[in-house]
């Protein structure tokens, strides 16, 4: 999805018309940097050469490069181990994979008669973490 | 990082390996590492996590039969 904030600002640098179309000598470096901050998709990122002057590179810090999210581990408070999110997978010691959706709840009362998922049990012996 | 693994041992813990956030019962971040084993049988003193109580109460836990290969269907009821 192109926002175009890039070359409404900046033509003297971005110009969809030229080929290459973005022009490296046609602004300060730091109004290069300040356009492609605002780049609202990440179509633009930028970072410093290896010969850039520690101090300029000291001033003007690169963004952290995002992470990619990992899953979440939620113990449910009397309940299951839900896990979510990220990229994970499941299996059993003696059964290999076990083929789970993007949601899992695991059994924490040892009670299921669906282990190792959650059917429910623990509402029903009032399992609860309290000891 | 790493994907993380989930793994069910038999008539033992959940283990977590990788890289993941765990949220405990009273709905605080913990930071037990890339290796947390957490308790499913029910018994542990020191929940979330395992303290061999599986051990006493093992023999009654029994894992869904899918030896047939049939898929293991889960439910997601809390």
């Amino acid at each position: 999805m192109h926002v175009t904030t890039c070359y409404k600002e900046l033509i003297e640098v971005f110009n969809p018309r030229n080929r290459p179309w973005i022009n490296m000598h046609g602004a300060p470096t730091e109004k290069i940097i300040e356009i492609v901050e605002k780049c609202p998709t990440d179509a633009l990122t930028w970072k410093w050469n290896k010969d850039v002057d520690p101090e300029i590179a000291r001033r003007i810090k690169e963004k952290p490069v995002e992470k990619v999210a990992v899953p979440t581990v939620k113990i449910m408070k009397d309940g299951p181990v839900v896990i979510r999110g990220g990229e994970f997978k499941v299996h059993s010691e003696s059964d290999g994979p076990i083929k789970t959706m993007k949601i899992t709840s695991l059994c924490r009362c040892g009670e299921s008669a669906n282990m190792p998922f959650c059917d429910g049990t623990h509402r029903k012996i009032g399992f609860t973490d309290d000891q | 990082m790493k994907t993380m693994e989930v793994t069910i041992i038999d008539k033992g813990p959940i283990v977590l390996i990788g890289d993941f956030e765990l949220i405990d019962q009273h709905g605080e971040k913990r930071q037990l590492g890339n290796k947390v084993y957490l308790c499913r049988c029910g018994d542990s003193k020191n929940k979330p996590l395992c303290d061999g109580s599986h051990k006493k109460k093992w023999g009654e836990i029994k894992l869904a039969d899918n030896s047939k290969k049939k898929k293991i269907i889960q439910t997601s009821v809390f």
